[in-house]
């Protein structure tokens, strides 16, 4: 299977599992009230997550190729993103 | 209850008219939440972000599949588009909501003049390659792209696809597949400032990404039925009555 199709499915699955989870915490918090806040939280944080798989996906394709320029090019996003992820802090999740 | 009625029906339809003329709706979505629903800009923004990520997401599985997408083009103007939201969002939330407002109102002018007047970006055919100096400089733009994105909230389309087909001679759908894919890491980095700061809570995100996940779906369906121009224009004429909307708001004539 080629690279694009594997790539936009598991986008599209990640995405649909973002979706489906916060929907279910919505009917959850609307049935029970706050006490199934954490699963949306999950949900919204899996869609946080999604873009970032995306690069790893991109990485592992890299590293297959041994195309270093765009396995550089990844590592510099990464650090990036992990550097202000904890100059921001990591999201509570309770 | 009903604020979230209306913060997900609001992000339904500003991402079902935006995917029907193919952008984020971003442009859309703010102005609706702060004229009609009273949210304060803060809040609106960093929903509209948080919508754009699922936009962008749902529209890079289809870039993805038709082969529309340079990743190795993307992630290189990504390093410094990333840094640009990151920087943006934090800008925004030092700035008063009236300052942003009117920010937000002098780019959403622009945007809807250029859907009216319909102006096309074209590539020069002669040159083939772009050189480095060229490069150096749409990395520069890609910054401020991304700055824009944080700070106001967009996903920053309407600058990266001009600095993709004009300065790096990049076919036009290439381009737009391409912004796709750097908008969803851009709105994702800016909206995670915003979700830090406590601006808006996770119910109403949710709400949001539902809204605008269906709206997208349903929006790119129904924009290959209906022609593009007379969409643009429309959609033209709606901002226009945002953006005065806006700004009357923001130098407080109008509540």
């Amino acid at each position: 299977m080629k690279f694009n199709k594997i790539y936009s499915y598991m986008i599209m699955l990640l995405l649909l599992l973002a979706i489906s989870i916060s929907f279910i915490g919505l009917l959850l918090t609307i049935i029970y009230g706050l006490a199934s806040e954490y699963v949306i939280k999950l949900g919204v944080l899996i869609l946080y997550f999604t873009p970032l798989a995306s690069i790893l996906m991109l990485l592992i394709k890299a590293i297959i190729d041994r195309d270093y320029k765009m396995v550089i090019l990844i590592v510099v996003i990464l650090a990036i993103l992990i550097l202000n992820v904890y100059y921001l802090g990591l999201p509570e999740f309770s | 209850m009903l604020i979230e009625v209306g913060v997900f029906l609001t992000i339904l339809l500003a991402a079902m008219l935006g995917s029907m003329i193919g952008v984020g709706g971003g442009f859309l979505i703010i102005p609706s939440l702060v004229l009609l629903l009273n949210l304060p800009v803060h809040k609106a923004i960093a929903l509209s972000l948080l919508s754009i990520v699922s936009v962008s997401l749902s529209a890079v599985t289809t870039y993805s599949l038709s082969e529309h997408i340079d990743y190795k083009l993307g992630l290189l103007l990504e390093t410094t588009s990333i840094i640009g939201a990151f920087s943006g969002a934090r800008i925004s939330l030092m700035l008063e909501s009236r300052v942003l407002i009117i920010l937000f109102s002098i780019a959403l002018f622009y945007v809807s003049y250029r859907m009216l007047t319909n102006m096309r970006i074209e590539a020069k055919p002669r040159e083939i390659r772009a050189s480095y100096n060229r490069l150096a400089f749409g990395i520069v733009c890609a910054y401020v792209a991304g700055l824009l994105s944080g700070l106001l909230g967009i996903g920053g389309g309407i600058v990266k696809v001009p600095i993709m087909v004009l300065v790096l001679n990049v076919p036009m759908k290439l381009a737009v597949g391409t912004s796709m894919f750097m908008i969803s890491l851009t709105s994702v980095s800016g909206s995670y400032v915003y979700f830090q700061s406590g601006v808006i809570d996770y119910y109403l995100a949710s709400v949001a990404i539902i809204g605008a996940f269906i709206g997208a779906q349903v929006g790119s369906r129904l924009g290959l039925r209906i022609r593009g121009v007379i969409l643009r224009r429309i959609f033209g004429f709606i901002m226009i009555i945002f953006s005065i909307m806006m700004i009357m708001k923001g130098l407080g004539v109008m509540l």
